[in-house]
């Protein structure tokens, strides 16, 4: 049946700044926040607790397979902390303006967007969405797919497995721990190092215009790589073959073991460096 | 990084080559990464198009970029065409392909949501052309005018935007600014640096993302 249940939290929990009720398994939850913060946590229960920081500026739907938390700016934006427990399951878009994000253990997927504010996500299995224009995102811990696009700030991301793609414009890229396949990593004015495995037939992309990219594989390291600088370096801990050089040397390609996966390396006029394998 | 099997991949991906030459194809990309790159790429745009809604914008926005798409020059670097979502695609022209998809996407995809009416499926026709070609003078033109329809568009909302907001938003522009006339200067001096020529290219979608980006943030700032 469908229903849906608007309750503003001045009206339908007037003396109540904590909520809890229970939610079918596929609901999602869509979080608006302007200001303030928004942190998540996932539990085994089969049910929502929202807080909301002692204000009653909160509203909350509840509709067919979503459950919407917003902020109400009636009389315009406050900075409101909303802490909200979840299902592990629940799948959630979390979006704020001037807001901070935390969503710590969901095992579902997540989209998390914040202008002015740092995201930080520990824990995770799944599809993640994170968009940040003036904050740092942290990722630590995730197992799924993970995509960031980050503006002003540092992207760090450890102990994730899975697929990762990030683009940032004015920040640093740090991959620490990773086990992907597929890994792209992009920024203008930052450096970017990655740290992690090498799987045989991966991709693996590095790309900063003015920063320095380091590559550093865990374990065995079989891949055919591609370095492209224009006015920087190379580096290499590995004693390396080129065996195809176009550009007057800024652009080569060597191969390391079996050759099978694929890495490129690029800088326009910052230092690469290939560090030698390490468990 | 052209070799002769690089014009031949636009079939391999329509899945149009012959089976000797697939095999062939096959077995060469499994040594030359910048084949196997160039049909990562071509495979991101076609993914990229293929996702591109089915609709056109009824903003005016909208007829003055196809416009320009459409007439380019003598040598169109890409056009919408109706009822076909094939690509045709030759050469690691991608920056190119890249930018014009971009462009599209990028400069109208958030305005289409008011449409209505259904509109032919797109498709991207890529022309031949060298890869110092990547960015000719219609490709220029539309990746010029695209930037200035998303400015225009920003510029229109940003009053919504909180200042410090507005200051990153231009501060990260004009980082890619630097980046892009880095690499012009740089692709000047070396007009057959098929990298510098990607990565060119790279950073001109970078800022039509950017200006996308920023042009949402504003629309839906209250």
């Amino acid at each position: 049946m469908l229903w849906t249940l608007l309750a503003s939290a001045a009206l339908a929990f007037p003396q109540q700044v904590d909520t809890t009720f229970a939610v079918e398994p596929g609901t999602r939850l869509q979080v608006n926040n302007h200001s303030g913060r928004i942190d998540v946590r996932a539990w085994g229960r089969n049910e929502l607790r929202i807080e909301t920081g002692g204000t009653r500026r909160v509203s909350i739907t509840r509709g067919t397979r979503v459950v919407r938390v917003a902020q109400i700016m009636r009389h315009g934006p406050t900075d409101i902390g909303l802490r909200i427990t979840a299902p592990a399951w629940m799948a959630l878009d979390l979006t704020g303006v001037e807001t901070a994000i935390t969503v710590t253990g969901s095992q579902a997927a997540i989209t998390a967007e914040s202008v002015d504010g740092d995201i930080v996500l520990q824990g995770g299995r799944g599809l993640v969405v994170l968009h940040a224009v003036d904050g740092d995102v942290t990722v630590e811990g995730l197992s799924g797919r993970l995509e960031v696009n980050a503006i002003d700030g540092a992207v760090r991301v450890s102990r994730v497995t899975g697929e990762i793609s990030i683009e940032a414009v004015d920040g640093d890229i740090t991959l620490d721990d990773i086990t992907s396949s597929v890994v792209s990593a992009s920024t203008i004015d930052g450096d970017i190092v990655y740290r992690g495995t090498v799987q045989d037939g991966g991709r693996y992309k590095l790309t900063s215009h003015d920063g320095d990219v380091t590559f550093a594989a865990t374990g065995s390291l079989n891949a055919t790589i591609a370095v492209a600088t224009f006015s920087g370096n190379f580096e290499s801990e590995i004693p390396v073959t080129i065996t195809r050089s176009k550009g007057g040397g800024q652009h080569f390609t060597f191969v390391l073991g079996s050759g099978s996966a694929r890495v490129a390396l690029e800088s326009f006029d910052g230092t690469i460096r290939l560090r030698g394998a390490r468990r | 990084m052209t070799d002769r099997w690089t014009p031949r991949l636009s079939e391999y991906l329509d899945g149009d080559l012959p089976l000797a030459e697939r095999d062939g194809l096959e077995a060469h990309l499994r040594t030359c990464t910048a084949c196997a790159d160039v049909l990562v790429e071509l495979e991101a745009v076609v993914r990229r198009a293929g996702s591109l809604p089915d609709t056109e914008p009824t903003l005016d926005l909208w007829p003055a970029i196809a416009h320009r798409l459409a007439s380019g020059d003598e040598t169109p670097v890409a056009r919408w065409q109706p009822r076909a979502r094939r690509i045709t695609a030759t050469l690691p022209q991608l920056a190119a392909a890249a930018i014009v998809v971009s462009l599209i996407s990028g400069a109208t995809a958030w305005l289409i949501s008011s449409r209505a009416a259904p509109a032919p499926a797109p498709a991207v026709v890529v022309a031949e052309a060298p890869v110092r070609d990547a960015l000719t003078p219609a490709a220029e033109a539309s990746y010029r005018a695209a930037v200035e329809d998303l400015r225009r568009v920003l510029d229109a909302d940003r009053a919504k935007l909180d200042t410090v907001t507005v200051r990153i938003v231009e501060h990260n522009l004009a980082l890619i600014d630097r980046a892009i006339d880095d690499a012009r200067r740089a692709l000047a001096a070396d007009p057959s640096n098929a990298y510098v020529s990607a990565h060119l290219a790279q950073a001109m979608k970078r800022k039509l993302d950017l200006l996308r980006r920023a042009a949402t943030l504003a629309a839906r700032a209250s």
